[in-house]
């Protein structure tokens, strides 16, 4: 049987919300602001948040949080678990630097065993050692493996990855989700047009296949100021990121809701009025809970004779096969609008045909 | 060009307009109001495009480029008429030339066309219906209850439905027929008038452009590949065809209906075990440019380096294969393309495949070993069990962006038996041309799943890469015994069992096991081959049984055959529980 993410009721399909400095303010004494942050999320339907346990650097001038400079670093990171489970929430425990302020292999297997000893299980979302260690602490992978052992050897089913690596090509993708990382952590390509983003999240399943099937798109990209290295940003609205969600969650990847005030929540920029953050899970929420089983294909003439729809120009129909004679289908495109697609056969039946804005639609079906 | 998308030839065929963004007309980029897609000649010298920006509909006539229309999604244009398509208030609506109008018709791609007479076939969106306006008439007749890309000709109309079947209609009578071309998946039909009838251009799923005449199985591969959005017209020096690939390149070529035909229905075809295969064709290609796996970029090129050698280099002078051959077989005699600095060779060298081979052969190594070459020049050795064999051979096998192929497949189990590992390599020779094209697929099997594959299936252009050379892997100080390989039988050259003994076994089964067995009414030569190939070939030679217990192998085999064990129902699929309404239950994990 294929590897699936999993609670008690069966195959889920992980939707978090990116708070990145959210220990952090709740560590700086921000507690009501951190609880009312994690209600928003709770009542927007995700699963969880990311936040980072280490943040350090001129970038985090007066904003650090670790065991080094935190006072009852390790109450307060307790504390934060139970805050986060009071919510409903689950926690995907970023080590954020924590590379840089925990330097030797002893070391960090000393900080991991104090992170498990502090979280209970049932509130982890996953876990990784360190946000982009690759330059951020660490640049070698094997070096971590020590560290994700002792994550692995007390949550041995959880989502574990390394990191994300620098790119999205397989060799780096497999280097840093060696074993006992259960997943691959990804920050999604963020060049090009809209629908260049959302075609790569499809892409690193369907042709990069990296060796571990589930993966995490841990910081894609998305609206806001404090999203760095972004190409048309200005083309982020709701239904792009309604797509970009849904695309994620059929190419097995777990989706984490990114936006600036993700990466900090007090700059300016208020999480809950971010393009799509509202919007995020009830789109997911449309896909079939074992989505993640089915076979990944496009509509482009290679899938000619199974295609549910046909991709015309950069208008793109991405699907997924699903057993029973189901699937579902994304078209999305810079003039999917214009180009009405019908299904390729009378034998589909449409279940459901969502539009996400003007950008793109999903189309769940039975043939 | 690249943007070759969506010819269209003018009625004589000596005019060609192309382009999804850049209008281009007999070659030359139009440099009028800006940019093109979807168009079609009104007369020879009139054509009409949409145009890219803005979707209004343009017409180019005696050097003069005007808007003479409202924005739209496509048009089609034959004859002095046209039709197009475009959304208003979120409904799609066709209309034509003559102010007819149709709500509900329309969208996507190619959903209606115009002939000559002024006939005009078009999709109901909804329904995916196909139905058919006469001319001036305003009510649609439905001519198939699904119908895609309808292309008309002088007296009919081919479209596509379903998984690539063609239908064909009348139209006068309405009459529709499949003109499916037998064995395949065809897409993308254009229906061709010749003075000697009506021909079919369609693309199949195998990647081939085929031109034939209506409802025929014989006439012409046009083209083997990638090709989309054709268009064909006759001309009095032959049919002259036009297509874009993938990227928009165009392609476009002249077939005299003069030549000879083939037959183009042939279907794919696996050989049995035993079927003998000349393997050195396949292992050393012809081909010299160079071969893209298009999901991760990897290349693989191969040069002749030798009498009788070759190399293949994996898109780095230093990462290449050789392989070598003599009389009798092909070996793989060094390896640096495995991503590590330092190339290997196995000692003694194991045959890769015999030139003579058949399927089924197989070759196992128990006391080979690896010489990987150190960074100071020396080897470091370890053993390296292998075994090699013909996997599969089969012949007319469609092979995407390439075309039908003969395949010869091998494999390399490294670690055999214990690994339970498997490469197979897939060997391609194209059947139009006879091109060697080498390796054309890479998988890697464990325990019998498939792990990860690799389709080198994308052409490009010759990249000529020099091979370096080769680096000296030392053979290690102590004497390594030189293991005689112990190949599996092969049928062709070990004697079968005595001819007593086969008809002992045939005497047996008649009298003692199905008495009157020789007598069934079933083809007594086919009971004849298959004991041959269970008794002789499986039981007796390749598996060494003795008589007897070659009799009772022969036995079960006829008891599973006549006896099928009972298949059990396949599980019913899991419930899939609707989705959840809150958070996680428990917490979250991968299994």
């Amino acid at each position: 049987m294929a590897s699936l993410f999993r609670d008690d009721t069966g195959p889920v399909l992980p939707v978090l919300c990116h708070a990145g400095d959210l220990f952090s303010r709740y560590c700086r004494g921000q507690v009501a602001e951190v609880r009312a942050l994690l209600a928003s999320m709770a009542g927007a339907g995700y699963h969880g948040v990311r936040t980072w346990t280490v943040l350090s650097g001129d970038y985090w001038r007066d904003r650090e949080v670790g065991p080094t400079v935190t006072t009852h670093y390790w109450a307060l990171v307790a504390d934060f678990g139970r805050e986060v489970e009071a919510t409903g929430l689950r926690w995907l425990v970023s080590q954020g630097d924590a590379l840089r302020v925990v330097t030797t292999t002893r070391e960090r297997q000393d900080f991991a065993t104090r992170i498990v000893e502090a979280i209970p299980r049932a509130v982890v979302a996953g876990v990784d050692c360190g946000n982009e260690a690759w330059q951020n602490g660490e640049p070698d992978p094997s070096r971590l493996v020590p560290m994700a052992r002792v994550f692995a050897g007390h949550w041995p089913d959880v989502p574990i990855s390394l990191t994300s690596p620098p790119g999205e090509e397989r060799v780096d993708l497999d280097a840093w989700s060696p074993d006992p990382c259960t997943v691959y952590d990804i920050h999604g390509y963020r060049g090009g047009r809209w629908w260049d983003k959302v075609r790569h999240i499809f892409s690193v399943a369907y042709e990069v296949k990296p060796a571990r099937r589930l993966g995490v798109q841990s910081e894609p990209f998305g609206p806001g100021a404090f999203v760095s290295a972004s190409q048309n940003k200005h083309e982020l609205v709701t239904g792009v990121m309604q797509a970009a969600a849904v695309q994620s969650l059929m190419a097995r990847q777990a989706w984490v809701y990114f936006s600036g005030p993700g990466v900090m929540s007090d700059a300016g920029e208020d999480l809950r009025a971010m393009p799509g953050f509202a919007e995020t899970s009830a789109a997911v929420a449309l896909l079939p809970r074992d989505v993640m089983s089915g076979r990944l294909i496009h509509g482009g003439s290679t899938w000619a004779h199974e295609r549910p729809f046909e991709a015309v120009g950069e208008t793109r129909c991405d699907s997924v096969l699903l057993s029973g004679g189901r699937g579902v289908t994304l078209i999305y495109g810079p003039s999917w609008a214009g180009v009405a697609t019908a299904p390729m056969a009378r034998r589909l039946t449409v279940e459901s045909d969502t539009a996400f804005g003007t950008s793109a639609r999903l189309v769940i079906w039975r043939g | 060009m690249t943007d070759g998308w969506f010819p269209r030839y003018s009625p004589s065929g000596l005019r060609l307009m192309r382009g999804s963004v850049t209008l281009t007309v007999d070659g030359v980029v139009w440099s009028g109001a800006g940019g093109g897609i979807s168009g079609g000649w009104l007369s020879e010298d009139t054509l009409l495009y949409r145009q890219h920006d803005t979707g209004a509909l343009r017409r180019v006539a005696a050097g003069l480029d005007e808007v003479i229309g409202p924005p739209c999604a496509w048009v089609a244009a034959r004859a002095g008429r046209y039709a197009c398509w475009a959304l208003r208030d979120g409904v799609p609506v066709v209309w034509t030339s003559d102010g007819r109008q149709w709500p509900g018709y329309g969208g996507g791609w190619g959903p209606m066309d115009v002939a000559p007479d002024g006939t005009l076939v078009l999709g109901h969106h909804a329904s995916g219906a196909l139905e058919l306006v006469a001319p001036g008439a305003r009510v649609p007749v439905r001519i198939a209850d699904e119908g895609r890309t309808p292309r008309c000709g002088a007296s009919g109309v081919v479209w596509v439905s379903g998984s690539g079947r063609l239908g064909y209609a009348d139209l006068r009578t309405h009459a529709v027929r499949d003109v499916t071309v037998p064995g395949e998946s065809c897409f993308g039909p254009v229906l061709v008038d010749t003075p000697d009838g009506e021909w079919l251009l369609t693309h199949t799923a195998s990647d081939r452009l085929l031109l034939l005449p209506l409802g025929g199985t014989e006439g012409y591969i046009v083209a083997e590949g990638d090709t989309r959005y054709p268009d064909a017209v006759w001309t009095p020096q032959g049919v002259r065809v036009a297509w874009s690939d993938g990227h928009g390149t165009p392609g476009e070529a002249l077939v005299s209906l003069d030549a000879p035909r083939v037959d183009l229905t042939a279907r794919p075809v696996w050989h049995v075990v035993g079927t003998e295969v000349d393997t050195l064709p396949f292992l050393v290609p012809s081909y010299a440019g160079t071969l893209c796996c298009p999901a991760d970029g990897q290349t693989l090129q191969t040069v002749r380096t030798g009498v009788k050698e070759v190399t293949c280099l994996k898109g780095a002078p230093e990462r290449q294969e050789r392989w070598r051959w003599d009389d009798t077989a092909v070996y793989l005699v060094y390896d640096a393309s495995d991503g590590r600095d330092q190339p290997w060779r196995v000692t003694p060298t194991p045959v890769w495949a015999r030139r003579v081979s058949c399927v089924g052969d197989s070759q196992v190594y128990g006391g080979t070993q690896l010489l990987r070459r150190t960074a100071t020049g020396g080897s470091e050795s370890h053993p390296f069990p292998v075994r090699t064999s013909v996997y599969a051979y089969g012949e007319h096998i469609p092979i995407a962006g390439i075309g039908r192929c003969r395949i010869l497949s091998t494999t390399w189990e490294p670690g055999y038996p214990a690994s339970e590992y498997q490469e197979r390599h897939w060997w391609a020779i194209r059947e139009s041309d006879g091109l060697r094209l080498g390796r054309v697929r890479y998988e890697e099997w464990r325990r019998g799943v498939l792990e990860r594959s690799f389709d080198f299936s994308e052409l490009l252009p010759d990249q000529r890469l020099e091979p370096a050379p080769m680096l000296h892997i030392p053979d290690p100080p102590a004497p390594i015994p030189d293991p005689a390989p112990t190949p599996e039988p092969m049928p062709q050259t070990i004697q079968p069992p005595p001819r007593d003994e086969i008809l002992r076994c045939l005497t047996w089964l008649r009298d003692e096991v199905y008495p009157g067995l020789v007598g069934h009414p079933i083809d007594d030569e086919g009971i004849a081959a298959w004991l041959v190939d269970t008794y002789t070939v499986d039981a007796r030679l390749r598996r060494g049984l003795s008589h007897e217990a070659a009799m009772h192998h022969t036995f079960a085999a006829i008891e599973r055959t006549v006896h099928p064990p009972v298949t059990p129902d396949p599980a019913p699929d899991p419930p899939v529980t609707p989705p959840a309404s809150g958070g996680l239950v428990g917490p979250l994990r991968i299994g």
